[in-house]
């Protein structure tokens, strides 16, 4: 009777196979989980309790409500300038990154031999694009005396000295990131092999132009790459930093024109020390990203087409 | 804060009286530490030849020590500070620590630099020789001793005496010279200079010049919480450089931008550029060095700040060793020897030969100006310190008030000098922008 008992409680007690493998899964899951939540969610929320908080690293923070955000959105001049400043780049940008590489790997599609190298040398800058090394040859290229005033000396125009003055340094920033098209141009140019030849054979046999062509079956067909190319393009260059950093030595200037929001809040971190301030930035910029990211997505329904959408 | 302002006013006298060795001071010599074992990290800002001086030193302490090791951890100046920020954050300091008055507010907390005063008291840190006052600008608000004096550091006008010359009008009295009086100087130098060469760089936005210009007409730099000087005195500041500027006897606002950089190969005054251009004196070896490559011949030479109507408006500075708090004991050990061997061996600092700044212990710096091989540089310096010992004016840096002057004074000069902003409208941002990141 006793032993009846005892089998039946391990009967019970005895796990599925289904059982055993979540339990196994969850245990090969736990390093990653804890390190979420110790390494990314505990100083996320530990960073908004400190947004509401003037604390400079080294001693406890003091409460002080929304003083900060108050004092950032209504206040600073600085972040003022550098939300501005962080407008102008991300607006220039991302268009300017979408129709370049978008336009480099319709040309690439087109068969070209030796496609492999051309890919190559178009992906090789937005490998090497981000490192300080470009950004210190950035300087070089459009400073007073470099190679791009050469370049206009030929044609007689009088060069100066493009990253020095705010009207042009924005420019010669936006240039710098145009330049790393070819992360997007690869994911571009898979998609363009995902769409099927005979959909441009059945329009070329229609008579359709290469406009027509691009614009009713390359476009369509290629918006929701198009979409995550976006969504991408958008959150990297809201985060934008080394080269910003560097074309301005680490003063945002010249007059605040290259002092990105990154450039700030670093600033505000760690050479004031106003943790509080620079947590509450990280947080409106996390809001600002959502915010878009979410009208992105929102208006997605309108102009990206799946494939298998029901009109 | 007043004490600490009391002991900076007193700052010059004492300073003076030292440079002319009419403070008698008792001759120590550095005891060969023994008993020592062990590693300290060890961490400085300065460029190849300041490390190069620094590692000698080294060598020469742990060949006296053996069985110890000091972890070299030099920095380029620009990001030093946000090197230590983040390291303090994490408790990872190096046990011995480079500081300067101008930063000290940040760290002056016993949880993160070692109170000296123990260590000084048991005799175990030998500060002989040091003057009361410079060791006393070495203090945090608390009062307590975070720092001990190395080397006194001020800014000065460098100026190519060999360009001022060749334009055939008369010299200014570089000791003497009153603001107005340098400003119709710059004008005429201006009309005899070469093309691509400027009268004056870097001034408008050196937070070291302004300090003097604001100093020099009766205004206070920092008071509690905030700036101690007004508007008015501001917008008076970038007139004035806005007046050389348009008429070409300062540099243009593009020239300004791309002369950020602190580092010497690149500046003005070193690429025969410049006429004057705001630097510490310590460095005038250093753009000496380059500009007899750039232009042969070319010489160098050391101009005060000019005086206004309360006189003289420069500050001096001190650069010093601290001690981390996280210190470990046998480490700390090791920090003391090095911080006595540095200060007290006569090799040492005849090594450093007061590379950052004129050497604090008085019976080295008359020393260190008999040396037969000391350069002109050196002499200078020592020269321009006294005259500048008697005259300066110290000023109190509260936490994080420094790097906002350096920042809000040259964005607001920026904009002024861009067409963005009138001079009011910048000097009113400029005074807001800075008494919010004092807060």
């Amino acid at each position: 009777m006793k032993d009846q008992h005892a089998r039946s409680r391990r009967k019970r007690h005895r796990l599925t196979p289904q059982q055993s493998e979540s339990r196994a899964a969850y245990m090969f899951l736990m390093p990653w989980f804890i390190g979420l939540v110790l390494i990314t969610i505990g100083p996320v929320i530990a960073s908004l309790y400190l947004s509401f908080t003037r604390y400079n690293l080294f001693s406890a923070p003091q409460w002080v409500g929304f003083e900060n955000y108050i004092d950032l959105l209504f206040w600073d001049q600085v972040f003022h300038d550098s939300v501005i400043a962080t407008a102008i780049y991300v607006l220039c940008s991302v268009p300017l990154i979408l129709i370049a590489s978008l336009l480099v790997a319709a040309v690439l599609n087109q068969g070209l031999s030796g496609l492999a190298i051309y890919r190559s040398l178009f992906y090789i800058p937005s490998l090497i694009g981000s490192s300080v090394a470009i950004g210190f040859l950035w300087l070089q290229v459009f400073g007073d005396e470099g190679i791009f005033n050469d370049f206009l000396g030929w044609f007689g125009i009088a060069g100066k000295s493009w990253v020095s003055d705010p009207s042009t340094a924005p420019a010669t920033l936006v240039a710098l990131n145009v330049w790393t098209f070819g992360a997007s141009m690869v994911i571009f140019l898979a998609g363009l092999r995902q769409i099927p030849a005979s959909y441009y054979e059945a329009a070329k046999m229609d008579g359709a132009s290469s406009i027509a062509i691009f614009r009713r079956i390359t476009l369509p067909l290629l918006s929701p790459i198009i979409f995550f190319n976006l969504i991408l393009l958008t959150i990297q260059s809201f985060q934008g930093f080394t080269q910003a950093w560097i074309l301005s030595r680490g003063t945002g200037g010249p007059a605040n024109s290259l002092m990105l929001y990154t450039v700030y809040l670093y600033k505000q971190a760690f050479e004031q020390l106003n943790m509080g301030a620079a947590t509450a930035m990280a947080w409106l910029l996390l809001l600002v990203i959502a915010l878009i990211t979410g009208v992105l997505f929102w208006s997605a329904r309108y102009w990206v087409f799946y494939g298998d959408d029901k009109q | 804060m007043n004490a600490k302002l009391n002991g900076l006013k007193t700052l010059t006298s004492v300073l003076a009286l030292s440079l002319t060795g009419m403070v008698a001071t008792p001759v120590a010599t550095a005891e060969a530490q023994s008993g020592l074992s062990g590693e300290a990290r060890y961490s400085w800002w300065g460029g190849p030849s300041r490390n190069e001086k620094t590692y000698d030193v080294i060598e020469l302490f742990e060949s006296e020590n053996p069985g110890v090791s000091i972890v070299r951890e030099p920095s380029d100046w620009s990001g030093y500070w946000q090197k230590v920020n983040v390291q303090a954050a994490g408790s990872n300091l190096p046990c011995i620590v480079q500081m300067q008055n101008r930063w000290l507010a940040n760290y002056d907390d016993p949880s993160i630099l070692l109170p000296l005063d123990d260590l000084v008291a048991s005799g175990n840190l030998d500060l002989t020789g040091i003057p009361k006052p410079l060791i006393d600008s070495g203090r945090g608000e608390d009062g307590k001793l975070y720092m001990v004096p190395t080397g006194v550091f001020f800014y000065v006008m460098l100026m190519n005496q060999s360009l001022a010359e060749s334009t055939g009008i008369a010299p200014f009295d570089p000791d003497s010279v009153t603001w107005e009086e340098f400003k119709t100087w710059l004008l005429a130098v201006n009309e005899k200079l070469p093309d691509g060469v400027d009268a004056a760089g870097g001034m408008p936005v050196s937070p070291e010049a302004f300090i003097a210009y604001v100093q020099s007409h009766g205004q206070k730099v920092f008071s509690e919480g905030g700036v101690g000087f007004d508007e008015a005195i501001v917008t008076d500041w970038f007139n004035y450089w806005e007046e050389l500027r348009k008429a070409g006897a300062a540099q243009d606002a593009d020239s300004l931008v791309e002369e950020r950089s602190d580092l010497i190969e690149e500046s003005g005054i070193a690429n025969g550029r410049l006429v004057v251009q705001p630097r510490p004196a310590n460095r005038l070896d250093a753009h000496q060095a380059v500009l007899d490559t750039a232009a042969p011949g070319s010489n160098l030479d050391i101009a005060l700040y000019p005086l206004g109507p309360d006189g003289a408006g420069e500050d001096v500075g001190i650069n010093g060793i601290s001690i981390a708090a996280g210190c470990e004991a046998g480490a700390r050990d090791i920090a003391v020897a090095y911080t006595n061997f540095f200060l007290q061996d006569e090799r040492a600092a005849n090594i450093y030969s007061s590379d950052n700044g004129v050497v604090a212990v008085d019976r080295f710096q008359e020393a260190q100006y008999k040396m037969p091989d000391a350069t002109d540089g050196q002499k200078e310096q020592i020269e321009a310190l006294r005259v500048v010992s008697k005259r300066a004016k110290g000023v109190f840096y509260p936490t994080g008030a420094y790097q906002a002057l350096k920042d809000s004074l040259q964005s607001a000069y920026e904009r002024v000098a861009f067409g963005r902003s009138t001079p009011e409208e910048a000097a009113a941002n400029m005074i807001n922008e800075i008494n919010r990141n004092m807060k």
